[in-house]
């Protein structure tokens, strides 16, 4: 079994006040397959922590457990201060409209204009809003992507990077405290890619987000990177940050850097 | 006793397919419901399906008119023309052939849209923004497809009837108001109210069939055509196992 390098990371948990995320234990299995196992993470307040590895290794079914989409079979998953496997449906709704998610597909609703597009989740988790309040939400999430003049039209009339945009105002609107990126820049052009992590970022320092963000971009994940957690073999190999493993001699550290 | 792998997986598809539409009636039954989803439902289904309908009812009552005309002929009860249409039409043939075309046109569309929607990703970002996925996207168009069914069946049905009377006419003269007469005098309670009774499961099942398929489908666009193929394939066989159900139902209590 190969050992894991959690004393890479110069970040530990004790360090920091009150983690938004904590990841302890994680097991998910598909049939015979054991995904993740034993899998420990946590995300601080502030924070972007990049999730790396290999396709197929477990990274997209990490965040689908940790906003509720897919049931843990084992451990535990805290995200602000509540244990998700204990929520109900009602509570599990109120905790995601704290919790952004934005989608390797972008999951924009192509029967639907990009306004209602982003009307949707306000409108869903019931938020008390008139309809001035909610054309300024829709206008300024927009406007923060960069993207205000494409709001009557169909998703299939924008080009990839500006459905990504358009995918991550929606996940602005309710302004979260966490948002959870699936592979931001993937099938796109390394311009656009640039410019998605660079909005990534102008996100986090605009609202003070904390993310997981999935990505096999070593350009996204050193822009966008507080802190990296290696995901090989179901379990967190090593933490640390983009300097720290780009300098370590662990082969399997080093074939994501080459 | 080992039964054979096509057969096991035949009993636990039968199950799971009698689970989705039996939680249709538990998610139903919950408040909240989408209203402006459903109507757009209704809408949409009904409005998609009518010029379909519309024309194939329409040939439908030429056709079995002109086919019948000769066998008449030949007994000497051509007068009864217009009586048999009528009930070959209101009792199984409108019915049943509306039911199948509703199933090629909306049970396959219900299965690629929703097929297509879980492999976008799109019932996971519905389920993220606090909405539940089954009850905004099955409920509301199983519901429409129970109601708007029944509703296309009644115009196929008299679209159906008035080209009966046009292939009357291609051969003798007869009023419209006699053909009308003659119909109406041949139809009882038990050839209109359970062949209408039974369009409502028809529409049920199209619409049940199509959400499970769609929803349940497999990846990328190979699952999304399967989907909606099967979709239509299990809706069509349906059709008719709850037409031969109605059939005997309605000969048990001697309503036939």
């Amino acid at each position: 079994m190969k050992k894991t390098l959690q004393h890479l990371t110069s970040v530990k948990e004790r360090d920091l006040a009150g983690p938004v995320i904590r990841v302890e234990k994680l097991c998910k299995r598909f049939g015979d397959n054991i995904v993740l196992k034993d899998f420990d993470m946590f995300v601080a307040k502030g924070e972007n922590v990049v999730v790396l590895g290999r396709s197929g290794s477990g990274k997209s079914v990490l965040v689908k457990c940790v906003i509720g989409l897919m049931k843990a079979d084992g451990g535990k998953i805290t995200v602000l201060d509540e244990d998700i496997a204990a929520l109900d449906h009602a509570q599990l709704d109120q905790m995601r409209a704290r919790v952004g998610f934005l989608f390797q597909s972008n999951a924009l609703y192509d029967s639907m204009t990009v306004r209602k597009n982003l009307e949707f989740p306000l409108r869903r988790h019931w938020i008390e809003s008139s309809r001035e309040e909610i054309d300024t939400m829709v206008a300024e999430a927009l406007e923060s992507v960069g993207l205000a003049h494409t709001i009557d039209t169909m998703p299939d009339e924008l080009s990839g990077g500006m459905k990504k945009r358009i995918a991550l105002a929606r996940t602005l609107i309710l302004k979260p405290e966490i948002i959870l990126y699936d592979e931001p820049t993937t099938g796109l052009d390394p311009v656009t890619g640039r410019e998605i992590s660079t909005l990534i970022m102008d996100i986090q320092a605009r609202y003070r987000t904390s993310s997981i963000i999935i990505s096999h971009d070593m350009h996204c994940v050193k822009l966008t990177s507080s802190r990296i957690v290696l995901l090989a073999d179901g379990k967190c190999y090593c933490s640390g940050t983009y300097e720290e493993l780009s300098r370590s001699g662990d082969r399997t550290i080093q074939q994501f850097f080459e | 006793m080992v039964l054979p792998v096509k057969f096991r997986q035949f009993l636990v598809s039968t199950g799971d397919l009698s689970r989705f539409a039996g939680r249709f009636f538990v998610e139903g039954a919950k408040g909240r419901y989408e209203t402006a989803e459903w109507l757009r439902q209704c809408y949409e289904i009904g409005n998609r399906s009518l010029p379909l309908v519309a024309l194939t009812g329409f040939i439908m009552g030429l056709v079995l008119t002109m086919q019948l005309r000769p066998s008449l002929l030949d007994y000497g009860v051509e007068s009864q023309l217009p009586a048999m249409v009528g009930v070959a039409i209101v009792r199984e043939i409108g019915p049943v052939i509306t039911a199948l075309i509703f199933a090629g046109k909306i049970g396959s569309s219900i299965g690629a849209e929703l097929g297509s929607m879980k492999v976008t990703e799109q019932i996971d970002a519905m389920e993220v923004s606090g909405t539940n996925p089954f009850r905004y996207l099955v409920v509301t168009r199983v519901v429409a497809a129970t109601i708007m069914l029944p509703m296309l069946v009644v115009l196929s049905d008299s679209i159906s009837l008035f080209g009966a009377y046009i292939g009357v006419n291609i051969r003798s003269v007869t009023s419209f108001g006699l053909f009308f007469r003659q119909v109406i005098d041949s139809l009882s309670f038990g050839d209109v109210v359970p062949a209408f009774l039974k369009t409502f499961f028809f529409g049920y099942a199209v619409g049940v069939i199509g959400c499970y398929k769609g929803y349940y489908s497999g990846k990328g666009t190979e699952g999304v055509g399967r989907a909606a193929n099967s979709a239509v394939v299990l809706s069509s066989i349906m059709i008719f196992i709850i037409d031969l159900i109605v059939v005997q139902v309605t000969d048990l209590f001697g309503v036939n």
